[in-house]
């Protein structure tokens, strides 16, 4: 396989179809300006110090519930940077993590390495500051203690490995690199791993004012098309329907609106008729997703 | 960060076309860079018009091989025949730190047995290429933190203004 296959996305930020993806993300203010000042922090310390004085790996980590939108985070965080940056510039870099996983022996770990210490290297050798994402992390660094022998224990511990030599090279000889890596399945990562994140933050399900807010954009972007809907955005009573949506992530709650448009013929016809009883309704049809509570039960908590 | 390219010679390639490669794989990486101006590499490689393939031909490649090396970057290219060249997974995509390379680099060439004499006079005069044994690492870059900032922190500043 290419190395060039293995990367899904490559682009130079500022790239105007990432300019809203940061604000259409409805988090606590807290966990974006963590995100990006740690980012900001790593380039800014990594390449004016070493490794030894910094213990800095350039790597942070995402985790939480599907849906809450880490990897839009992480996508967005490229564009948000430039802006911070001396020469105004930044590329975002997102892995494929499938593309690098191979059932042939030793295949994985040859992939994994020279993906992320040839190149990926070179595509930012011009030292232009580079966000690095790997989404759905897991598939790359299983955890070799849970490594099950029907699948191969060697390579995963091979490519497991890979990525965290690959990690370790960057962390003092690329300091314009960072790393964003995210996951719903925090258990099934390596721990060295996770141990080498400088930053782990939780995003989490939305509270109620959160879930208001995401009604609401999800609304007004519709608005564009069906203008009634604006109307909707401001009632009131979408409160209600905001505190019967709480626990939901944030994917769940956009899809709601088109959950309560198939409730009845009419809004399939006119989604302007939308109404809060029809949101109402909606929210009442769709249970929480119980994946959370699965996926997370082997994680760990708190943020460092 | 050390770096390892392999290259196949016979019977994959002839000694000349393996140098060819050789030569192109430098001057890909080395020339990416601003301060490396294009045909320089090809230019300076000329001295050893001749001497490289019969290098690779004697095999005094195979083992030390051919160290580049400039801040931030160190590859050595080893240079493989027979069986290890059937078996080589070649990479000849620029080498990463190319790209920030100085007009500095200097190219090792290792010692060539009865070619030694020949080789040692063919870059006595060459800024780029030596006889002399290449350092173990690259050298580190200059610890001038200006020029090297990732990061406008009047632009951080302005962060903490905004609402």
């Amino acid at each position: 396989m290419d190395p060039s296959e293995m990367i899904k996305i490559a682009c130079d930020m500022p790239d105007a179809r990432y300019a809203n993806l940061w604000d259409s993300i409805v988090v606590e203010r807290s966990i974006k300006d963590r995100l990006l000042l740690s980012a900001a922090l790593s380039l800014r310390l990594r390449a004016e110090l070493p490794f030894e004085a910094t213990a800095l790996h350039g790597l942070a980590f995402l985790y939480g519930p599907p849906g809450t939108g880490k990897t839009t985070l992480a996508r967005g965080l490229a564009y948000q940077l430039a802006p911070l940056t001396t020469r105004r510039k930044a590329r975002f870099i997102e892995i494929n993590p499938h593309g690098l996983m191979s059932a042939e022996h030793g295949q994985s770990q040859r992939r994994v390495t020279e993906l992320l210490t040839e190149h990926i290297p070179s595509m930012a050798d011009d030292r232009t500051p580079t966000v690095v994402l790997l989404d759905e992390v897991e598939s790359m660094v299983v955890a070799r203690s849970q490594a099950s022998l029907a699948a191969n224990p060697a390579d995963v511990h091979r490519a497991t490995d890979a990525v965290l030599t690959a990690i370790d090279s960057s962390a003092s000889t690329l300091p314009h690199l960072i790393f964003v890596a995210t996951s719903n399945f925090t258990g099934a990562i390596d721990e060295a791993f996770l141990s080498r994140a400088d930053v782990a933050i939780h995003v989490p399900t939305p509270d109620v004012p959160g879930v208001l807010a995401i009604l609401k954009a999800t609304l007004e972007a519709m608005s564009k098309a069906f203008p009634a809907l604006a109307q909707l955005a401001r009632r009131p009573q979408l409160e209600q329907v905001a505190k019967a949506l709480a626990g939901m992530d944030g994917r769940r709650i956009r899809k709601t609106v088109s959950e309560a448009m198939l409730g009845r013929l009419e809004t399939v016809i006119q989604p302007g008729d939308l109404t809060v009883e029809d949101l109402m309704s909606a929210a009442g049809r769709i249970k929480p997703s119980d994946q959370f509570a699965q996926t997370m039960s082997g994680g760990r908590n708190g943020t460092n | 960060m050390e770096r390892t390219r392999f290259i196949a010679a016979a019977p994959v390639r002839s000694a000349s076309e393996a140098w060819r490669v050789v030569s192109a794989l430098l001057a890909d990486t080395l020339e990416r860079s601003s301060s490396v101006p294009t045909g320089s590499v090809a230019k300076e490689l000329s001295l050893l018009k001749g001497l490289g393939p019969a290098l690779i031909a004697g095999g005094h490649l195979e083992s030390k091989g051919l160290v580049l090396v400039d801040t931030g970057l160190h590859l050595t290219i080893r240079v493989l025949t027979a069986d290890a060249a059937l078996e080589v997974e070649e990479n000849l995509n620029p080498v990463p730190g190319g790209a920030s390379a100085s007009d500095g680099w200097t190219l090792y060439l290792p010692s060539a047995g009865p070619l030694d004499s020949a080789v040692k006079a063919a870059v006595k005069n060459s800024t780029h290429l030596t006889t002399d044994a290449p350092p173990s690492s690259a050298p580190a870059e200059k610890s001038d933190g200006a020029s090297r900032s990732l990061i406008d922190v009047n632009a951080l500043r302005n962060l903490g203004n905004k609402p």
